[in-house]
C-alpha cells in the first residue's frame, strides 16, 4: 500500500511535498501515516486492554507480573508491530531512492508512538471493547482532521488543541518531532495510574 | 513460620461492602482451605491476596512481603485464576511457554511435554484450547500453578471439580511437586 501510494504521489509532487520532505516517497509515507494512522493504530488495537479485562484473561497476567510490566508490555508489542512495517517500507523506499531516510523514519515513529500510547489509554479510559471499536473508528477519522484543522487554524482552541496532538509538531520538523514522543509517555504514564487503581 | 497473615482484609464496591473484616494465617506447610457460602467473598479475598483487586481496607504479608510489595508476592506464589476465558487461539503447549516466560522459568520444550502428559493431555499438546473440554483446559491451568511457586499456592473455586473427577491424577501431580511448596 505504502509503495502504491509512494508510485502515485512521486508523479503527483505538488501535492505533498513540503521543505522538509527529502522525497515524494517519503512524503507519500508520512501523509498516509498522518491521515490514517490514527485508524490504523487504533482500528487494530483498541481493545489491547479492556477486551484482556473483559474475558478475564487478565487475571492470568496480573497474577505473574507487575501491572507496570504489563501496560508496557502492550504498548512495545504494538508499537514494534508499526515500527517493523514502517521499516519494512523504509527498506524498500530506500532501495527505490538509493537513500537512507533516518529523520523521516523517526518521525514517523514519534507519532506512531503518540498513537499507541493514546490508543492503550482509550482502551483503559473506556471498559467495553464493542464502545472502543466505536470510538476507535470515529476518533480515527477524526483526530487527523482536527489536527491539521488546529494547524491552519487561528482559533483560540485550535491554539490548544495543536500542542495535545502531534501534527504541529510533525509539520514543524526538526527537533519538534521528539513532542509527540514525550507526550506519548504522558500518556503511557496516566495509563499505568489508572491501571495500578484498578480492580481486574 | 507463618506464611500467610491476613489482618482485617475489607473489600467495599460503592457503599457496600463485600469483605468486612477477614483475619487469619497460615503457617509453613500447612493445607489451609478457605471455606464458606456463596456471597461470602471467597473469590474477593483471594483475588486481594493475590493481586486481581485492590484492598479497600486492612493488610497482608505473604512470604514476609506486605500487600504493598505485591509485585514481590507475586513471584513467591502461584495462582490459578477463577477465570471464565482463556487464550482460545493458542495451544495447550504454546500457553505452557508463554506463561513459563512470564515466571522467567526456563523450560525446554520436552519439560513442558512431560508435564502435560502428567496432567493427562498428551496427544492434545497441539489442539487449540478452545477447542478443550472444560476438564481439559483445567488440567493444563495446574501447571502454572506449581511453577516458580516457591512459598504459596492460590487455587480457586473450580479446581475441586478437576481433583473430584481425576483424584489419582492430581495426586501424582502433588507428589511431583518440589519439596520445598
Amino acid at each position: 500500500m505504502c509503495f502504491a501510494a509512494s508510485k502515485f504521489f512521486s508523479n503527483n509532487l505538488d501535492i505533498l511535498q513540503t521543505d522538509h520532505a527529502e522525497s515524494a516517497y517519503v512524503s507519500s509515507i508520512r501523509a498516509l501515516v498522518m491521515f490514517l494512522g490514527f485508524l490504523f493504530v487504533m482500528s487494530l488495537s483498541h481493545d489491547a486492554i479492556n477486551r484482556e479485562v473483559e474475558n478475564q484473561t487478565i487475571r492470568f497476567l496480573v497474577t505473574k507480573s507487575a501491572r507496570s510490566s504489563i501496560v508496557i508490555g502492550k504498548f512495545l508489542g504494538i508499537f514494534l508491530f508499526w515500527l517493523i512495517c514502517i521499516l519494512c517500507s523504509f527498506i524498500v523506499i530506500g532501495l527505490f531512492a538509493k537513500q537512507i531516510f533516518v529523520f523521516d523514519f523517526l518521525q514517523i515513529m514519534c507519532f506512531i508512538a503518540y498513537a499507541v500510547s493514546l490508543t492503550i489509554l482509550i482502551s483503559l479510559v473506556i471498559k467495553k471493547p464493542s464502545h472502543t471499536t466505536f470510538a476507535s473508528i470515529l476518533l480515527g477519522i477524526a483526530l487527523p482532521v482536527v489536527g491539521l484543522w488546529s494547524v491552519i487554524s487561528t482559533k483560540f482552541i485550535s491554539e490548544i488543541i495543536k500542542y495535545i496532538l502531534p501534527y504541529y509538531y510533525i509539520v514543524k520538523g526538526g527537533y519538534y518531532i521528539i513532542f509527540p514522543f514525550f507526550l506519548s509517555i504522558l500518556m503511557l504514564l496516566t495509563a499505568l495510574a489508572i491501571f495500578q487503581r484498578r480492580d481486574l | 513460620m507463618k506464611i500467610i497473615e491476613v489482618n482485617n482484609l475489607k473489600k467495599k464496591f460503592k457503599d457496600h461492602y463485600v469483605v468486612k473484616g477477614v483475619t487469619f494465617d497460615v503457617t509453613k506447610g500447612e493445607i489451609f482451605g478457605f471455606l464458606g457460602k456463596n456471597g461470602a467473598g471467597k473469590t474477593t479475598t483471594m483475588n486481594m491476596l493475590t493481586g486481581i483487586i485492590l484492598p479497600s481496607e486492612g493488610s497482608f504479608t505473604i512470604g514476609g512481603k506486605t500487600n504493598q510489595e505485591i509485585d514481590q508476592i507475586k513471584r513467591i506464589i502461584g495462582v490459578m485464576p477463577d477465570a471464565a476465558n482463556y487464550y482460545y487461539d493458542f495451544t495447550a503447549i504454546e500457553h505452557l511457554i508463554f506463561f513459563s516466560k512470564l515466571k522467567n522459568l526456563k523450560m525446554k520444550k520436552s519439560d513442558l511435554l512431560d508435564i502435560l502428559e502428567r496432567v493427562g493431555l498428551k496427544g492434545h499438546e497441539k489442539k487449540k484450547v478452545g477447542s478443550y473440554s472444560f476438564g481439559m483446559k483445567k488440567s493444563w491451568e495446574l501447571p502454572r500453578l506449581f511453577w516458580g511457586s516457591r512459598k504459596s499456592f492460590f487455587w480457586m473455586s473450580l479446581l475441586p471439580v478437576w481433583i473430584r473427577s481425576q483424584p489419582l491424577k492430581f495426586s501424582n501431580l502433588l507428589k511431583s511437586c518440589p519439596k520445598k511448596a
